[in-house]
């Protein structure tokens, strides 16, 4: 308990007198931070938006007006039964007609105009994994009772090739950014250690261990890796904040939810990178001063 | 106390530090090391603190072996062996006191017995109305009698001084060379490398003469050239 307490006192104390690296470091840390985190935030919404997108492709199965409720119920239970579909609603010719007229709203007069019913019963499906939406429509095709199965096959395949590039893009993009940020920060922490070597050798030939040494260092090193993301936690949030209340002003057809990334699993990312960072760069970086 | 058998170090390619070098010192000696610039005195003090180690020979000090002592346990070995050298390496940022009571610190040993033995200690070396001072504000004499402070507080059987007087004037090194021998009076070997002629005359000590790193002279009560 007295150690933790020396060590803490170290770290702070060299940190408020070497102010100048803590500085550098710390702007470092920030700075790298605040652009990961505002990537993050960019690719969480983007997924949201692909997951949205991909979500609404459906499959459509227009049944025949012959069909008897016998039928319809062997296939819904047949539809269910595959593993691949998350949920099959079954519409009827009367439901069908009731939702046109809900969307037409006050042009439903005309439908009542009609006399008869034109529209047909249906089975709505959605799947667990919509990319699997050509396999399961040609299950279906040509069936007696099924007029027609429709998904919108081209539309679906197209979003899903947009998609998957997309997401590439995205993952190559953090994963470099990523990189480069370890780098930058952990650059920084070797240079403020550099200009320390001399301390590191005076405490060596004193007949400090090792982990006397360290200690300090990596406290130091998680101090300012924790309060530079910290500081670029809250400048991404007030950010996003900001852009979400932007977005939702001026383009409220858009149904994509925007929810921002949570706080949490945003500060738990970057605190943690943050402080991992900050700890390791110190501890390797001192590697090289503690082989005296 | 230190036995070095045979002990010879090259430095690559083909420098050479120490060749087959033998000694013996016994505990409580004072010990002159002297000799030109690359001559093998520092080679001999960083074998000693195992800061590098031999190609040929064995080192034993206090009775260990230094050739299978671990390297994790080179800190212990250190603790038993205040150094002071010619450029005092003092912390810069830390205050007079806090430099004396970290050597106590690595032992874990920081409580209020440890800040009491640097009281005395500062007491000792004269220091202690600059306790709280940094060591850039102290003059060369006294950043080197904090030195000496430091190598004495945990009151280690061996102390080794580089060139301690190396940088400063002849009156401040007297003060130093006092306060050297007072160490040596406890009970303390003491191992002074230096190019300091007068003193090593005056103080008619043992003197250990290196040259091309190999011992031309060990004399009981030597002076500094006599052959």
């Amino acid at each position: 308990m007295g150690k933790l307490k020396f060590f803490l006192g170290e770290a702070l104390r060299s940190l408020r007198r070497n102010y100048f690296m803590t500085i550098a470091a710390l702007v470092t840390v920030f700075l790298s931070m605040a652009v990961l985190g505002a990537v993050m935030v960019f690719v969480y919404n983007i997924e949201a938006v692909l997951k949205d997108v991909e979500q609404k492709v459906e499959i459509s199965v227009f049944l025949k007006d012959s069909v008897t409720a016998e039928q319809i119920e062997t296939l819904q239970a047949e539809i269910v039964g595959w593993e691949e579909v998350k949920e099959s609603q079954f519409v009827s010719k009367d439901e069908a007609l009731q939702r046109l007229k809900e969307d037409m709203g006050e042009g439903a007069d005309v439908v009542e105009d009609l006399g008869r019913n034109p529209l047909p019963a249906s089975f709505e499906i959605s799947l667990n994994d919509p990319e699997e939406v050509g396999g399961i429509a040609s299950r279906l095709e040509g069936r007696e009772y099924i007029d027609e199965v429709s998904y919108g096959q081209e539309i679906a395949e197209r979003i899903f090739q947009v998609t998957s590039v997309i997401r590439n893009i995205l993952v190559v993009f953090l994963v470099m950014l990523g990189g480069v940020s370890i780098l930058l920060i952990s650059n920084t922490i070797r240079l403020s250690i550099y200009a320390r070597r001399k301390e590191v050798e005076i405490m060596k030939l004193v007949g400090a261990t090792n982990w006397f040494i360290r200690w300090p260092f990596v406290i130091e090193g998680i101090v300012v890796g924790t309060v530079g993301a910290a500081a670029a936690l809250a400048v991404v949030q007030l950010g996003t904040d900001f852009v979400v209340e932007r977005i939702r002003e001026n383009l409220i057809f858009l149904s994509v939810p925007f929810d921002a990334i949570s706080l949490v699993q945003l500060a738990i990312v970057l605190l943690g990178v943050g402080a991992l960072i900050g700890a390791t760069g110190s501890g390797l970086g001192l590697r090289r001063f503690l082989n005296v | 106390m230190i036995k070095f058998e045979d002990v010879t170090k090259i430095y690559p390619p083909d420098t050479i530090g120490l060749e087959g070098v033998d000694l013996h010192i016994e505990k409580g000696e004072f010990v002159f090391l002297v000799g030109p610039s690359g001559s093998g005195k520092s080679t001999f003090i960083r074998l000693l603190i195992k800061e590098i180690d031999p190609d040929r020979g064995k080192i034993a000090v206090g009775g260990r072996d230094l050739g299978t002592l671990r390297k994790w346990k080179v800190p212990y070995l250190r603790r038993n062996i205040g150094c002071v050298f010619q450029d005092f390496k003092l912390l810069s940022s830390k205050t007079i006191f806090d430099n004396v009571l970290y050597a106590l610190q690595v032992t874990g040993n920081g409580g209020s017995s440890a800040k009491r033995k640097v009281s005395e200690i500062l007491n000792l070396v004269g220091l202690s109305h600059k306790a709280s001072n940094y060591p850039d504000e102290l003059s060369g004499g006294e950043q080197q009698r904090v030195s000496i402070a430091r190598a004495f507080v945990n009151h280690p059987p061996l102390l080794i001084a580089d060139e301690p007087t190396g940088n400063l004037d002849p009156e401040t090194s007297n003060g130093i060379m006092q306060l050297l021998y007072r160490i040596n009076k406890t009970g303390t070997t003491v191992i002074m490398a230096t190019h300091d002629r007068e003193m090593v005359d005056a103080m008619r000590r043992r003197v250990i003469a290196l040259d091309d790193g190999q011992i031309v002279r060990d004399q009981r009560r030597g002076g500094y050239g006599e052959a």
